[in-house]
């Protein structure tokens, strides 16, 4: 899924290439050169390629864009099941419903709703706590709207009651 | 003679544009979400400054605090001081190496700082370290010439200014050891070997000496138990 080692040993035989071009005394101008190149490169790789793949499995923003794109109102919330970490409060501006332990009050919540008419709700979790959450919700209907190749850290599912 | 003047400005130009286009731009701070809960760590803090629990913040946070109430609680708001902090400690780099060396070196350190994964990744997100290290430039650097470049009176005073900001932003980013103390005693260390801090850690010792040497022999006691007088 994430596999960059190609990409590093590619970038660190280069930096042993140009550093052992220093060694020659006619060389070290194009050395310097090289070297200042190949630095600025491998930033350009980290800011263009490396940064943007590895953020959305290692934070939550693409997974609450997800949410925004996929409700159809605001009649469908969104809960945070078992998560105790913050990209769930700070993408949402603290609208939102969160469990950090499952229990009662999860499912009075769930109960309430029901009764309130509520037909559809999100739910944001850790992957591993899919199989737990299906068994205590007891929902009509499931769909995963994010994939694992999306983020492998959190995933965005959608729940019909 | 415009060519000449071009020329000369060039290390400046890549100083510059190196960060701000690596910091900023290449891709811009938007893309990709807050590291979870790294980042939000600090954007968790930032939210706090002003209440009672965070009434005395770090800079970074109070910093991180200033992006969101400026630009509102977006991504790239909170990033967006950590980066420009960052530019001005690359910029500091290239002000000290181009006067200790000269101005393509300085502009090498700029590209060598602006693209060593550590300071760029800082640099581009809400961890808050990219503001100790860029303090620690200014405050090194700023210290670094004002005991080792021959300098005038009005050179000095901005070479302090920059060494008591670098210092200062040190202090209020992570604490007096790694803020204060590791870019005194670094430079001090440095100037201590060199021949004008020898000749000067020999001036010193000599003074004291003497100083020891009087004090013990004025307050030597007579055998008659009197203080003997010399």
């Amino acid at each position: 899924m994430l596999d960059f080692h190609r990409v590093l040993i590619g970038f660190g035989v280069a930096a042993v290439l140009v550093t052992a071009l220093f060694a020659a005394r006619a060389l070290r101008r194009h050395a310097t050169y090289g070297m200042g190149a190949l630095a600025i490169g491998v930033a350009a790789w980290g800011g263009f390629v490396y940064l943007p793949k590895t953020a959305p499995h290692w934070g939550q923003g693409d997974v609450m864009r997800a949410y925004y794109t996929d409700r159809t109102s605001e009649a469908e919330p969104l809960v945070a099941y078992e998560m105790n970490w913050k990209g769930e409060s700070f993408y949402t501006g603290n609208r939102m419903a969160t469990f950090v332990t499952t229990g009662a009050p999860f499912t009075k919540w769930l109960h309430d709703e029901r009764e309130h008419g509520t037909k559809v709700v999100y739910f944001v979790l850790e992957p591993s706590r899919v199989g737990g959450l299906k068994g205590q919700a007891q929902a009509r209907a499931w769909r995963e709207v994010t994939t694992r190749e999306q983020s492998h850290q959190f995933v965005l599912v959608r729940a019909e009651l | 003679m415009e060519a000449q003047t071009k020329s000369h400005h060039a290390p400046l130009w890549v100083a510059i544009a190196t960060p701000v286009i690596l910091f900023f731009l290449a891709p811009p701070l938007s893309r990709g979400g807050l590291w979870d809960a790294r980042e939000l760590a600090i954007a968790e803090a930032a939210r706090h400054v002003g209440d009672a629990v965070q009434a005395r913040p770090s800079l970074p946070t109070a910093l991180v605090a200033f992006g969101f109430r400026v630009f509102g609680a977006h991504d790239w708001a909170g990033r967006l001081p950590m980066a420009f902090v960052a530019l001005l400690g690359v910029l500091a780099t290239y002000a000290w190496v181009a006067r200790l060396v000269d101005r393509r070196a300085g502009a090498y350190a700029a590209i060598a700082l602006s693209t060593m994964p550590l300071f760029f990744v800082q640099a581009r997100a809400m961890l808050g370290d990219g503001v100790a290290m860029s303090a620690s430039s200014a405050a090194f650097g700023g210290l670094a010439v004002l005991l080792f470049a021959p300098i005038r009176a009005r050179e000095r005073a901005a070479w302090s200014a920059m060494a008591l900001a670098g210092l200062a932003a040190g202090l209020a980013s992570r604490g007096a050891i790694l803020g204060v103390a590791m870019p005194c005693l670094g430079v001090g260390a440095a100037w201590g070997r060199s021949a004008r801090g020898t000749a000067f850690g020999a001036r010193i010792a000599s003074r004291m000496g003497s100083r020891m040497r009087r004090s013990r022999w004025g307050s030597r006691r007579s055998p008659s138990g009197g203080a003997r007088s010399r």
